[in-house]
């Protein structure tokens, strides 16, 4: 596969048939500071691009696929960038596809929805709340994850398993393929259509379906490794499941990240939205009591059945507000399973309870089974699980990054696998693993936590790596279940699924895009150690952000996303600046400095909107404002110093300054006002702007003719009622 | 805290001169008056509403020269910020008989300011301070007498509301003023709290664009927010006059 880089002489060509390909050359974004802020995804891997595009549709992004086929240049699509393996980042031309795909129309009173790539799972589930209906895939980052992104990592989450995943809700899709052909899956005579435009694709695909139904062993690996949740490889089920081409394709899209196509519209079935919930916390003697537990479990109906280790528990009973049950346990070996029942109403709900209680009665349980529909605990008791993250993430030592694993095996062999976990965890001295996750469909996750980029943090890392593959494969699992095969597990796509399917994989690809113009390093690669490059550093910056893990959930609150950098923006470029210190590149310090001032320090609102949606509870703000206070010239910090002393004066000036420009036409004030901002610099002087209002009366002294005509107000001043 | 609300509360209530409450108006009330001639802004709403509920406010001596100390901390000028809020504090301690009432204040980014002066208060009886929309939903509510409801309200939560934990409280209130209260799909922080709005314009206009153009499409019957920059922020943006819910509330229940 290609890896292109843009050189220097072949840059400006480059961006120039770049910036023609846009209507706006202006979402051409080449400065250093578009480039680092904008070059990191969740994961731990990072890669700088050559140039950064905001794509405005599809059309668009056809003529930007074009010149990448011209100019021998990659693209990568980037969207919530909240991808956890790799898949998100690029040393080509990162294409943005979330700013200006926002569109969601429900369809037949919510049964149906047609939505644009750049939407959020939240945005989604705002509009169909209305109608008692919800998406179908429920990752946790649901606030940050885009409709692209779940679409071309098949993403799902604790409830959807394999049932309501994105494979099976995905009705059909508008594709833009390398050819810059575009393909709607929805379309009457879609499959005509693909004959006639794309025939070696088409006839590729018939061909692929007719040498993998031949194969039996092919048949008996695709249904096995299926069955589970599973995001390795391209997902060749759709060889098996479907008969025409172009279902087909629309099938093996999603699960492709970003290598096969652009994902231009969707169309998903939804799945009811049940109001009615009752939780609880199953405390069991160890791992294996809770995970023999699974399939009697199971088969009650319950919706979600969530895993904590004993070490997950230890960590939980330090947050803040963890429920009693937690608290009151002396932890030793035990696990625990959060159960949670959804019916649509209250009497289906008591029905469910009652069955999943004749089950749960029978378990071998620490603590008696206590179900709540109390949104109160409930609340605690899920914080408890979605803290797990953060709170291994967040307390990393200074220097070390934080890796998330996602593997899944058949759940028989959950509990057995779990223990090797740990047995691996404890001989390559990996602290703090706990393992947790969606345990009804198999899936666990763990977190590692190490400077993978020391000599001795990779080979470690290597060597567990060989032997988590070992064991997973060992028990017939995946080697990642739902984030997605990147470039962390591309090079155990070959072993996972055997020498033939990996053919059929490495054919798909070449089929869609034999040029290798699309996200190229990811799902399928050559290089047995790609999981071992291009690995994220995390220098130390300022003790208000030092651990952020760069998840990229508080991207979508910030008011100043659209015009320039968004939080983890602000965060990482800090990150670049000071790596390229320590690298000793001070020209790039330099480079990115000059910008930082008015993208990250002036422009951020400060808002901390940031910290609402935060795991780590980080504001920014609060660092840019003491960025801030670093940099005000001394001048400006005296007056402010002396308005602090004299503010009911100034208040009352600025309210006759304001009173005063009302009665004078707006140019008068804008010329002097803009040409101050010039000389004293637009973070200092405030804009005047036509529809402020006059000012106010004084907070003690109200003009009360503005008042209603009423009877005197009893609000009295602390003098009078003092002396009353 | 206070007698249930009678027929003859509706009449002429007594001040008892005991007050229930300190109450922090803002200074940007002062700052940027009310959004039209003709209306009474949010301090003469409250104070109504106040009044109406038999509830006696207690306004601190020396709040002009007072300030919940935003626009030091978002210019990142801690000498100022720490000057008001040492100021600030000392004549709230006073004003509360040192913790005993509650300091309420009607705007959201400044109830949130004072918040954060609150806690390098280090004293026994720490102050509490509650954002005029929670105590109006808590207070005075549940006493309002019958009314007509306007047809729908476009609502602004606010990043302070958000932080605050106050959203519910400000949607119960929206829900009494109006029989349809619509927040834009699109809703974000319009930037507008600290001084970013007026110092890069920009930044508000990007930041509302979307929510904008989705307000306007709605065509409510008034605009409401509760914190009196994003007010002015949103009224740039959509062209429709924004108000506090309380000033709205005070109007809609005008007997
Ligand atoms: C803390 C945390 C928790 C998570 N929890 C879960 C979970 O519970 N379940 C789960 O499944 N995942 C989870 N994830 C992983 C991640 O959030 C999901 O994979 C998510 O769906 C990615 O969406 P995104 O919008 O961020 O896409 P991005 O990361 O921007 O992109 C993902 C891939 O899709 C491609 N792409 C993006 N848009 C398009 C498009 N329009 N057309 C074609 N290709 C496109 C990109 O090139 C990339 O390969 C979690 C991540 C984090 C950080
Ligand atoms: S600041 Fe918080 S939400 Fe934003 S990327 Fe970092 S950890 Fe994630």
């Amino acid at each position: 596969m290609s890896t292109t880089t843009v050189s220097a002489q072949t840059g400006s060509t480059v961006f120039g048939a770049l910036r023609a390909a846009v209507t706006d050359p202006a979402r051409v974004k080449t400065r250093a500071i578009d480039l680092y802020a904008n070059a990191h995804d969740a994961s731990h891997f990072l890669l700088i691009p050559q140039a950064v595009v905001v794509a405005t549709d599809a059309a668009e992004v056809g003529a930007l696929l074009r010149v990448a086929a011209a100019q021998g240049v990659h693209l990568t699509f980037r969207s919530g960038g909240t991808s956890l393996s790799g898949q998100a980042i690029t040393d080509g031309v990162l294409v943005d596809v979330r700013r200006n795909f926002k569109n969601i129309e429900v369809l037949d009173g919510g049964l149906r929805v047609r939505v644009q790539p750049g939407a959020t799972v939240r945005a989604v589930n705002t509009r169909l709340a209305k109608y008692g209906r919800k998406f179908g895939p429920d990752p946790a980052s649901e606030s940050a994850a885009t409709i692209g992104g779940v679409v071309a990592n098949n993403s799902s989450g604790m409830a959807c398993g394999t049932v309501d995943n994105t494979y099976q809700t995905l009705e059909s899709v508008v594709v833009v393929l390398p050819s810059g052909t575009v393909v709607d899956t929805g379309a009457a005579d879609a499959d005509d259509q693909l004959l006639r435009r794309e025939p070696v694709l088409y006839n590729g695909l018939l061909e692929l379906a007719r040498r993998t139904r031949s194969n039996p062993a092919s048949v008996a690996t695709i249904r096995q490794q299926f069955s589970m949740k599973n995001t390795m490889g391209y997902g060749v089920n759709s060889l098996l499941d479907f008969d025409r081409p172009v279902d087909m394709l629309a099938h093996l899209i999603v699960g492709s990240e970003g290598t096969l196509g652009f994902v231009a519209e969707t169309v998903f079935r939804t799945v009811p939205k049940l109001p009615h919930v009752t939780t609880a916390l199953l405390v069991f003697p160890g791992l294996e009591a809770a995970t023999a537990a699974l399939p009697a479990l199971v088969a009650t109906g319950a919706a979600t059945l969530e895993l904590m280790d004993a070490l997950s528990l230890t960590v939980g009973q330090q947050m803040p507000g963890a429920p009693a049950i937690v608290l009151d346990l002396v932890v030793q070996e035990h696990a625990a399973l959060l159960v949670e029942y959804h019916a649509e109403s209250s009497e289906k709900l008591a029905q469910l309870l009652e069955t999943g209680m004749q089950t749960v009665n029978t378990l071998d349980l620490t603590l008696p089974a206590d179900f709540t529909t109390d949104a109160g605990i409930r609340g605690q008791l899920w914080y408890l699980r979605k803290g797990i993250i953060p709170a291994v993430g967040g307390t990393r030592p200074q220097g070390t990054s934080a890796l998330l694993e996602d593997i899944v095996v058949p759940v028989p062999a959950l509990a057995r696998t779990c223990m090797e976990l740990m047995r691996l965890f404890a001989k390559y001295e990996y602290e703090n693993s706990m393992i947790f996750g969606h345990a009804k469909d198999g899936n666990v996750h763990f977190m590692l936590t190490d400077d993978f980029g020391s000599p001795t943090g990779l080979e470690r890392f290597s060597q567990f790596t060989e032997d988590l593959v070992d064991l997973v494969l060992g028990e017939g699992g995946s080697l990642k279940a739902e984030h997605g095969t990147g470039r962390v597990m591309a090079p155990y796509v070959q072993r996972q699924y055997g020498d033939e399917l990996y053919d059929v994989m490495r054919r798909i690809k070449v089929l869609f895009d034999p040029a290798g113009l699309l996200n190229p390093g990811v799902l399928i690669n050559d290089d047995p150690n790609a999981h071992l490059k291009d690995l994220k550093a995390i220098p130390a910056v300022a003790s208000e952000v030092d651990r952020c893990t760069e998840c990229g959930w508080c991207e979508p609150v910030c008011p100043s996303r659209n015009v320039t950098l968004t939080p983890r923006q602000r965060i990482v470029s800090l990150r670049a600046i000071e790596q390229a210190r320590l690298d000793g590149n001070l020209a790039l310090v330099a480079e990115l400095e000059k910008d930082y001032e008015y993208d990250a320090v002036q422009t951020c609102a400060a808002d901390g909107m940031c910290q609402t949606a935060c795991p780590v509870t980080i504001n920014t703000g609060d660092l840019m404002k003491r960025l801030r206070r670093d940099d005000a010239n001394p001048v400006e910090k005296a007056i402010w110093n002396v308005a602090a002393k004299n503010w009911g004066a100034v208040t009352r000036v600025a309210g006759v300054a304001l009173n005063v420009v009302r009665t004078v036409p707006v140019g008068v004030i804008l010329a002097p006002n803009k040409l101050a901002r010039a000389v004293l610099g637009t973070d200092a002087v405030p804009l005047y702007s036509p529809e402020l209002p006059g000012g106010g009366a004084s907070r003690k002294h109200r003009a009360v003719t503005t008042a209603p005509k009423a009877r005197p107000s009893i609000t009295v001043e602390e003098s009078e009622t003092r002396h009353a | 805290m206070r007698n249930p609300p009678s027929e003859t509360t509706r009449q002429r209530t007594q001040p008892t001169n005991a007050p229930q409450a300190v109450y922090f108006p803002a200074c940007v009330q002062t700052m940027f008056g009310p959004a039209t001639t003709g209306t009474c802004g949010v301090q003469v709403g409250f104070e109504q509403l106040c009044e109406r509920a038999g509830i006696t406010l207690l306004v601190p001596a020396g709040i002009d020269a007072l300030c919940c100390g935003t626009p030091w901390s978002s210019k990142g000028m801690a000498d100022g910020l720490a000057t008001m809020s040492h100021k600030t504090l000392a004549v709230l301690r006073a004003a509360t008989n040192e913790g005993a009432l509650p300091v309420v204040c009607d705007a959201s980014s400044c109830t949130e300011g004072l918040r954060h002066i609150i806690e390098g208060d280090t004293s026994a009886r720490p102050l509490t301070v509650i954002d005029a929309v929670e105590f109006a939903a808590t207070h005075i509510l549940p006493s309002l007498p019958g009314y007509h409801k306007i047809e729908s309200l476009a609502l602004h939560p606010t990043c302070s509301s958000t932080r605050l934990g106050i959203n519910p409280a400000l949607d119960t209130i929206a829900d009494a003023i109006a029989e349809r209260v619509e927040i834009p799909e699109n809703w974000g922080c319009c930037a507008f709290a600290g001084d970013r709005g007026m110092l890069h314009p920009e930044l508000t206009a990007s930041a509302t664009r979307a929510q904008a153009a989705d307000v306007v499409a709605m065509g409510a019957t008034a605009h409401a927010s509760c914190n009196r920059t994003c007010e002015l922020g949103m009224t740039r943006a959509t062209g429709k006059p924004y108000r506090h819910v309380l000033e709205i509330l005070e109007e809609v229940t005008r007997p």
